[in-house]
C-alpha cells in the first residue's frame, strides 16, 4: 500500500465511489428528479427576464406586467422548495454512504491478517479514517449535488444560450478551450501536489501516534527535545507540500472566475454592437448576460469541485486500496467446527516467517499428548 | 484570538496585504455591472458605438487588474495559512512534550491525536478562508449596495430590508447548528477512539476472537455519528434555500418597482439589469460567506480542543531554584509516601517508607497490582506522589530539575516501546552522542549485542513500530542496553526480563553486578531467583510494604515472601 506520487486511476476511483451511492437505490431517482426540477427553475427564471422587458417593460403593458411577475415570483418559490428537498436528501446518502464506507473499512481492519498490522504504521492507517474519510465525507456531502447541478447546467445553459443568440455562444465557445488549456496544467500539478501533501501527512500522523504512544520513554530518556526536533523537520516537509497544494488549488478559481468576466465583458460589447445593428433584442441581451453569469457560477464550481474531488479522490485511493489488502486467511474449505477438543497437540513440518524473506520456525514437528 | 495571535504576528505584513488585495478585487468585480448598465443606456439605446467600446476596453482592464489582485491574495493567503497550521501544531507538540504521564492520561492519546492532526487541518482551512473570503463578502455587499444607491436610492431600501432579513436569518440558523458541531466532534472523537484501541489491541482482538464484537461497538458508534451530524445538516439544509428564497422575494420587488419607474421613464433598462445584476453578486458572496461561517462552527470546536491543550498547565513542572542537580551517591528514600491515580480510586500506594543505600541492589516482589510498578514511577517523576516526599541522596526530587533527575536515572520499563529506526538509532536514545564501541560495550552488558551481530545489517537493521520484527525478549534485552547506555547513577528495572531465557537473565545480572558498588538499583520481578543476585528484598502487598530484608532472613521471616518462594520452588521442581 505504497503511496504513488504518480496521478492513479480516478476514472476508475470515482466509478468506485459512486458506485456506493448508487446503493441508495430508493432516494437517488428522487433526487435525480428534483435536481433536473431545479436546473428546470433556475434556467427558467433567467428566461423569464427575456419577456419581461421585451414584451412587457418595452412595450409599457402596465396591466399585465403583475402577471408575468406572479409567474417569475411561483418559479422562484418552487426553484427554493426543491433545492431544500434536494439537498436534504443528498445530505443523507452522503452521511449514509459515508457511514457504510466506514463500517466496510472498520470490519476489513478486523479482518486482516495481523501482519499486516506490524508493517503499516497506525498513524497512517488512522489517517485513512480521519483526513481521508474527511474528505470524502466532504465531497459526498457538500459538493455531490453541485457536480450534478452544475454539469447539467453548463448544457441546458449553452442549449438556451445558443437559442438566444448563436453568435454571442460562439465567443463563449472560443473562450472555454482556452480556460480548460490553462486549467488542465494547473489541475495537473495541483493533483501531484495534493497527493505529496497526503503523503507528508501520513508520514506526520505516523510520528505522531508513535511517540504520543511511547510518552513514558521519551521522558525517561529526556528525549523531548530530539522528539521535538525530528517533529519539526517532518512538520516542515508538509509545510512545504502543503504551500505548494493550496497555492496551485487556489489559482484555478480565480482563473476561472475571470475567464467569466473577460466572457461577460465580450459579450456586453458584442452584444451591444449586435443589438445596435438590431440582430438582437435588449431582453434577449439581458437574459444572455444573466446566463453567462450563470454559466461561470457552474464552471467555478467544477473547479473549486475539482479540488475537492481531487484530494477526495486520493483519499478514496487510499481507502479503497485498504479495502482491497488480503484478509486473514479463510478459513480452509474442509474445517470442522468446534467438537470438543481433546487436547493433543501436534506441528508437523512447520514452516513461519512474519515476513516472507525472513523464515522463524524452520520446519517443527512435535506431539504434545492430550 | 490570543491564543493565536502570536502565531500571526510575523505575517503581519501579508495580513495587511490580503485585505487590501480583496478590497481591489471587490471594486473591480463590482465596477461591471455599472459599466454594463452604460453601455446599454447610454451604448445601445442611443446607438453610440464609442461609447460601447470605451466602456468595453475599460471592463478588460479591470477584470485583469482583478486577476492579479486575486492571485496575489491567493498566494498570500495559502502561505500564511499553512505556515500558521504547521506553528501551531509544532507549539501544540511542544506542549504535549511538557505533559506528565498523568496528564496524557487525562487528555487520552487518541484525543491528543485528533488534535495533532484533524483539529488542526480544520483551523487552517479557516485561516485560508478567513483570507480568501471572509472579507470578501460584507465588501462585496457593500460596495455592490453603494452603486445600487448611485444607479437608484429608493430602490435601495428593498436591497437593505431583503440583506437584513437575511442576516437575521442565518444567525438564526447558525445559532441552531451550532452546538449541534460540537457534539458532531465529540462523537467523532468517540469512533476514532473505537479504532485506535482496535489498532493498538489488534492481537488481542485477535487472539479472542473477538472481531465481531468490536465491528458491533464500533457500528454503533458510527450510527451515533451519523445520527447526529445529519441533524446539524438538517438545520444547515434550511440556510441556502431560505437566502434564495428572500432574494428573489426581493429582486421580484425591486422588477416589480423598478419595472413599472422604467414604463414611467423614471429609469432606464439598463439600470434595472444591472440592479438584478448586483442581487446575483450580493447572493453569490453571502453564500460564500455563510460556507465560511459554517466551517468556522466546526473550527470553533477543534480550536477549544487546541486551545483546552494550550492552556493546560503540565502537573510536573520544575521548581525554579534546583541548584544542585548532580547525584553523588545514589541513595533512595521513601518517606509515608501516598499514591492516588484519581480521586475515586483507593490509594495504589499507601504510607509506604524506605531507605536504600547507594550502589545497593534491590528487588520488589508481590502480587499483581500490589504497586511495584507505580513505585518506580514516582522515582523519575512519571509521576508525583499525592502526599509524602522521596528524596535522592538527601534531597527531595522535587528539587532537582526533571532534565537531571531523569538524565541520571535509567529506566526500562514492563511493556517497552521501540520505535521506527535503526537498532542503533534506538540505542542512541540513552546517549545520543554514544560511539559505537560504547553501543556494543552496553549491548554486551544487555546480553544484546551477539544476536544483533547476527541480524542482517547488524546494528544499522531497521526495525518496525514498537520493534515489531524482534522478539519480546530480544526487545527487552535493546531496551536493557538503551538504558545502560545512559550510565545512570540509578537503574529500575521493571520486570524487564520476563521474556528473556533464564540462562541469558542470569548473564544479564552477573554483567550488572559488576558495575553494582556505583550504580543503585531497583528490580521489580516475579522471578524467584533473580533475587539471587540482589542484597535486599522489598516485599509489597495491596499499595503497602510488608517486608524489606535480605532474602536470607525474609524466607525466615515473611509469610509472604515464603508463600511466593516456595509456590515457584514447586512449580520449577
Amino acid at each position: 500500500m505504497t503511496q504513488k506520487n504518480k496521478p492513479q486511476n480516478s476514472k476508475k476511483t470515482m466509478l468506485r465511489l459512486f458506485s456506493y451511492l448508487s446503493k441508495e437505490e430508493k432516494t437517488l431517482p428522487l433526487i435525480v428528479v428534483l435536481l433536473i426540477l431545479n436546473i428546470v427553475c433556475t434556467l427558467a427564471t433567467s428566461y423569464l427576464l427575456r419577456p419581461l422587458i421585451n414584451d412587457y417593460i418595452l412595450p409599457k403593458k402596465f396591466n399585465e406586467f403583475p402577471f408575468i411577475l406572479t409567474l417569475l415570483g411561483s418559479v422562484y418559490f418552487l426553484g427554493v422548495l426543491v433545492v431544500f428537498w434536494q439537498n436534504r436528501l443528498l445530505v443523507h446518502l452522503g452521511q449514509n454512504t459515508i457511514t457504510k464506507l466506514r463500517q466496510e473499512l472498520f470490519e476489513k481492519m478486523e479482518r486482516l491478517p495481523i501482519h499486516f498490522f506490524d508493517k503499516h504504521k497506525h498513524g497512517d492507517l488512522m489517517s485513512r479514517y480521519t483526513n481521508d474519510m474527511d474528505r470524502i465525507s466532504e465531497v459526498l456531502t457538500d459538493s455531490l449535488a453541485d457536480l450534478f447541478v452544475s454539469i447539467l447546467m453548463l448544457i441546458s445553459i449553452f442549449t438556451i444560450m445558443l437559442y438566444i443568440s448563436p453568435l454571442l455562444t460562439l465567443i463563449v465557445f472560443i473562450t472555454i478551450p482556452l480556460m480548460f488549456l490553462a486549467v488542465q496544467k494547473i489541475v495537473k500539478r495541483s493533483r501531484l501536489y495534493f497527493q505529496n501533501q497526503q503523503k507528508s501527512m501520513g508520514e506526520l500522523n505516523g510520528y505522531i501516534e508513535e511517540m504520543i504512544g511511547g510518552s513514558s520513554v521519551i521522558k525517561v530518556f529526556n528525549h523531548e527535545e530530539k522528539v521535538k526536533k525530528d517533529f519539526r523537520e517532518l512538520n516542515n516537509k508538509l509545510n512545504d507540500e502543503s504551500e505548494k497544494a493550496q497555492l496551485y488549488s487556489g489559482m484555478m478559481m480565480p482563473l476561472m472566475q475571470n475567464f467569466n468576466t473577460l466572457n461577460y465583458v465580450f459579450i456586453t460589447v458584442i452584444g451591444a454592437s449586435l443589438a445596435i445593428t438590431q440582430r438582437l433584442d435588449v431582453g434577449g441581451l439581458a437574459s444572455f448576460i444573466q446566463y453567462s453569469r450563470q454559466f461561470g457560477g457552474p464552471v467555478n464550481q467544477l473547479a473549486t469541485l475539482y479540488n475537492n474531488l481531487q484530494s477526495a479522490l486520493a483519499s478514496a485511493e487510499r481507502v479503497f486500496a485498504l479495502l482491497d489488502s488480503e484478509p486473514e486467511l479463510k478459513d480452509g474449505k474442509n474445517t470442522i467446527s468446534i467438537e470438543p477438543i481433546k487436547g493433543t497437540l501436534d506441528f508437523e513440518n512447520v514452516v513461519f516467517g512474519y515476513t516472507p524473506d525472513k523464515t522463524i520456525l524452520k520446519g517443527i514437528s512435535f506431539h504434545v499428548p492430550a | 484570538m490570543t491564543t493565536y495571535k502570536n502565531l500571526l504576528k510575523k505575517h503581519r505584513v501579508k495580513i495587511i496585504w490580503s485585505p487590501i488585495l480583496v478590497l481591489i478585487f471587490v471594486i473591480c468585480e463590482t465596477t461591471q455591472p455599472y459599466f454594463m448598465s452604460l453601455i446599454i443606456d447610454q451604448g445601445i439605446m442611443v446607438n453610440d458605438w464609442t461609447t460601447i467600446t470605451k466602456v468595453g476596453i475599460a471592463m478588460i482592464g479591470i477584470s485583469l487588474i482583478s486577476l492579479v489582485a486575486n492571485l496575489l491574495n491567493i498566494y498570500i493567503s495559502s502561505q500564511v495559512s499553512v505556515q500558521f497550521g504547521t506553528d501551531l501544531r509544532n507549539q501544540l507538540f511542544n506542549k504535549i512534550q511538557t505533559f506528565s504521564l498523568k496528564d496524557i492520561d487525562q487528555f487520552q492519546p487518541s484525543t491528543l491525536i485528533t488534535r495533532l492532526t484533524n483539529d488542526i487541518s480544520m483551523i487552517q482551512r479557516v485561516v485560508l478562508m478567513l483570507l480568501r473570503i471572509f472579507l470578501r463578502a460584507p465588501l462585496m455587499l457593500i460596495f455592490a449596495f453603494l452603486f445600487i444607491i448611485k444607479i437608484n436610492p429608493s430602490l435601495s431600501i428593498i436591497v437593505l430590508i431583503g440583506i437584513l432579513i437575511l442576516a437575521i436569518s442565518i444567525a438564526v440558523i447558525l445559532k441552531f447548528a451550532f452546538p449541534l458541531f460540537t457534539k458532531t466532534q465529540e462523537k467523532l472523537d468517540q469512533l476514532n477512539r473505537v479504532i485506535q484501541e482496535n489498532l493498538n489491541n489488534i492481537r488481542v482482538v485477535k487472539a479472542f476472537a473477538k472481531e465481531e464484537v468490536e465491528i458491533n461497538k464500533f457500528q454503533k458508534s458510527n450510527i451515533e455519528h451519523r445520527d447526529v451530524i445529519l441533524k446539524a445538516w438538517d438545520i444547515l439544509v434550511c440556510a441556502y434555500p431560505l437566502m434564495q428564497l428572500i432574494i428573489n422575494t426581493s429582486i421580484i420587488v425591486v422588477l416589480w418597482i423598478g419595472g413599472n419607474r422604467v414604463m414611467n421613464d423614471h429609469m432606464q433598462v439598463g439600470e434595472l439589469i444591472a440592479i438584478i445584476n448586483y442581487f446575483v453578486q450580493i447572493l453569490m458572496a453571502l453564500m460564500m460567506l455563510s460556507f465560511t461561517i459554517m466551517g468556522f462552527a466546526r473550527a470553533m470546536a477543534s480550536s477549544k480542543r487546541i486551545k483546552e491543550v494550550l492552556h493546560f498547565t503540565p502537573s510536573i513542572v520544575d521548581n525554579t531554584n534546583n541548584n544542585n542537580q548532580q547525584i553523588c551517591k545514589g541513595s533512595i528514600e521513601f518517606r509515608e509516601v501516598n499514591l492516588h491515580y484519581s480521586n475515586e480510586d483507593e490509594g495504589v500506594l499507601n504510607e509506604v517508607s524506605f531507605y536504600i543505600t547507594p550502589g545497593e541492589t534491590v528487588a520488589i516482589v508481590g502480587a499483581t497490582g500490589s504497586g511495584k510498578s507505580s513505585l518506580l514511577n514516582l522515582i523519575p517523576r512519571l509521576y508525583d506522589a499525592t502526599s509524602g516526599d522521596i528524596f535522592i541522596d538527601g534531597k527531595k526530587i522535587k528539587d532537582y530539575s526533571k532534565k537531571a533527575l531523569r538524565d541520571q536515572i535509567g529506566v526500562v520499563f514492563q511493556v517497552n516501546d521501540l520505535f521506527t529506526g535503526s537498532i542503533a538509532e534506538n540505542l542512541r536514545w540513552g546517549n545520543l552522542n554514544a560511539s559505537q564501541e560504547e553501543l556494543e560495550k552496553a549491548a554486551k552488558m544487555a546480553e544484546a549485542h551477539s544476536f544483533i551481530l547476527d541480524l542482517e545489517k547488524g546494528y544499522e537493521t531497521q526495525i518496525g513500530r514498537g520493534g515489531i520484527n524482534l522478539s519480546g525478549g530480544q526487545r527487552q534485552r535493546i531496551c536493557i542496553a538503551r538504558a545502560l547506555l545512559s550510565q545512570p547513577k540509578i537503574l529500575l528495572l521493571d520486570d524487564c526480563t520476563s521474556a528473556v531465557d533464564a540462562s541469558t537473565e542470569k548473564k544479564i545480572w552477573r554483567n550488572l553486578s559488576y558495575r553494582n558498588n556505583d550504580m543503585t538499583t531497583l528490580i521489580v520481578t516475579q522471578r524467584i531467583h533473580t533475587l539471587n543476585a540482589v542484597h535486599r528484598v522489598i516485599v509489597m502487598d495491596e499499595g503497602t510494604v510488608v517486608a524489606f530484608d535480605t532474602p536470607q532472613k525474609l524466607i525466615k521471616t515473611s509469610k509472604a515472601y515464603q508463600e511466593l518462594f516456595y509456590s515457584q520452588i514447586n512449580i520449577n521442581s
